[in-house]
């Protein structure tokens, strides 16, 4: 009777620990489903959206600024030697829908998805400020760098160019140049010389006006 | 038995049962981590935050950033166009919600949902910038 007992014991305690074991493991079995099985994926697809918009990537003027004539020449083999993690990966990269890049049909995949500008220059501008007159030209905001064609007239001695009430250039025998000069983005600037009586010539300033389009970068990777 | 006694092999397997159902507990521990979305919130929020730093604002001075910090009247100038401007770079699926010193700009924030943030510090005060799925 005794035997008997334990006989049933045994029995309930081996229904019981195997049901714990197999709530156990579909426990597990369900942690593992739930976690991020797309590691590569995720790991090019990141890797490509921050190198492309990366401050000191090819691609960019500035950070999340993307350089649109750059962006036009855009392939797969450029994308890979930017980020190495996307080699042999299928992947697509759009901007607000329109493909830039792909190779291979990504279909599932990790999607990143990043807010970018992207810049393009206008044609160039000149304007001139004509000596005689003494006038100033003025910059708008934006742009990043000048050309500054000094041409003075006869008899006619330029000695300081001013951005903004700075001395820009600046020579004590006469300027007679052409210079690239780096601005502020955040302000215009406005250009004068500081011609003497009777003076003559001109300086003329070139610049290209910066387009900015905003748009949502997206890159699909799959490994 | 007739005292009632409870058989060891229950005994045992009882012990066994929570030795099991532990290891179990463990799987559904470690793997609470933040939401798989977060991450993707936290990069939108920060393109945005770069974006507008390295944007000039209309006063010919600051960025927009520090435009919104810098007075109330700066934050006051600059938040219409602001909102416009994020509403333009976040993607259409994505709203926002931004705190400055001086004051509020952008949608309410539903208390449930994932969200991504950033934090940006300028000059005059710091501004967060929180994205979430809408």
């Amino acid at each position: 009777m005794r035997a008997q007992t334990n006989l049933v014991a045994l029995t309930l305690a081996l229904v019981l620990v195997t049901g714990a074991t197999v709530v156990g493991v579909a426990v597990a079995d369900g942690s593992l489903a739930e976690a991020d099985r797309d590691p590569l994926d995720r790991h090019a697809a990141t890797a490509v959206a921050d190198r492309l918009v990366a401050a000191d990537s090819p691609t960019t003027v500035r950070a999340n600024a993307l350089n649109a004539s750059v962006v036009d020449g855009l392939n797969a083999t450029r994308i890979e030697t930017l980020a190495p993690p996307a080699e042999d990966a299928a992947i697509r990269v759009t901007l607000d829908g329109e493909t830039v890049a792909a190779r291979g049909a990504p279909d599932g995949g990790a999607t990143v998805r990043r807010s970018v500008v992207v810049v393009s220059q206008s044609t160039s501008l000149q304007r001139t400020i004509n000596v005689s007159r003494g006038s100033a030209v003025r910059i708008p905001q934006g742009v990043t760098r000048a050309t500054v064609a000094v041409d003075p007239g006869a008899n006619t001695t330029i000695r300081t160019v001013r951005a903004n009430g700075r001395v820009l250039l600046y020579d004590g025998a006469g300027l007679d140049t052409n210079t690239t000069i780096r601005l502020s983005r955040y302000e215009p600037t406005t250009i004068r010389v500081d011609p003497g009586t009777n003076a003559t010539g001109r300086v003329a300033v070139t610049y290209h006006r910066p387009l900015v389009d905003t748009r949502t970068l997206t890159v699909i990777a799959d490994v | 038995m007739s005292r009632g006694q409870l058989s060891l092999s229950v005994v045992e397997a009882a012990v066994g049962v929570v030795l099991v159902m532990s290891v179990a507990a463990g799987f559904t521990v470690v793997s609470t981590g933040p939401a798989a979305s977060t991450p993707q919130l936290d990069t939108l929020a920060r393109d945005a935050a770069t974006v507008l730093g390295s944007e000039p604002a209309a006063n010919g001075r600051d960025s927009r950033l520090t435009a919104l910090a810098r007075s109330v009247e700066s934050f006051a100038t600059t938040r219409a166009s602001t909102r416009d401007r994020l509403d333009e770079l976040l993607p259409a699926d994505v709203l926002f919600r931004v705190r400055t010193p001086h004051g509020t700009l952008g949608y309410p924030q539903p208390p449930t949902a994932a969200v991504g943030s950033t934090t940006v510090p300028t000059r005059h005060g710091p501004i967060t910038i929180r994205v979430w799925y809408g």
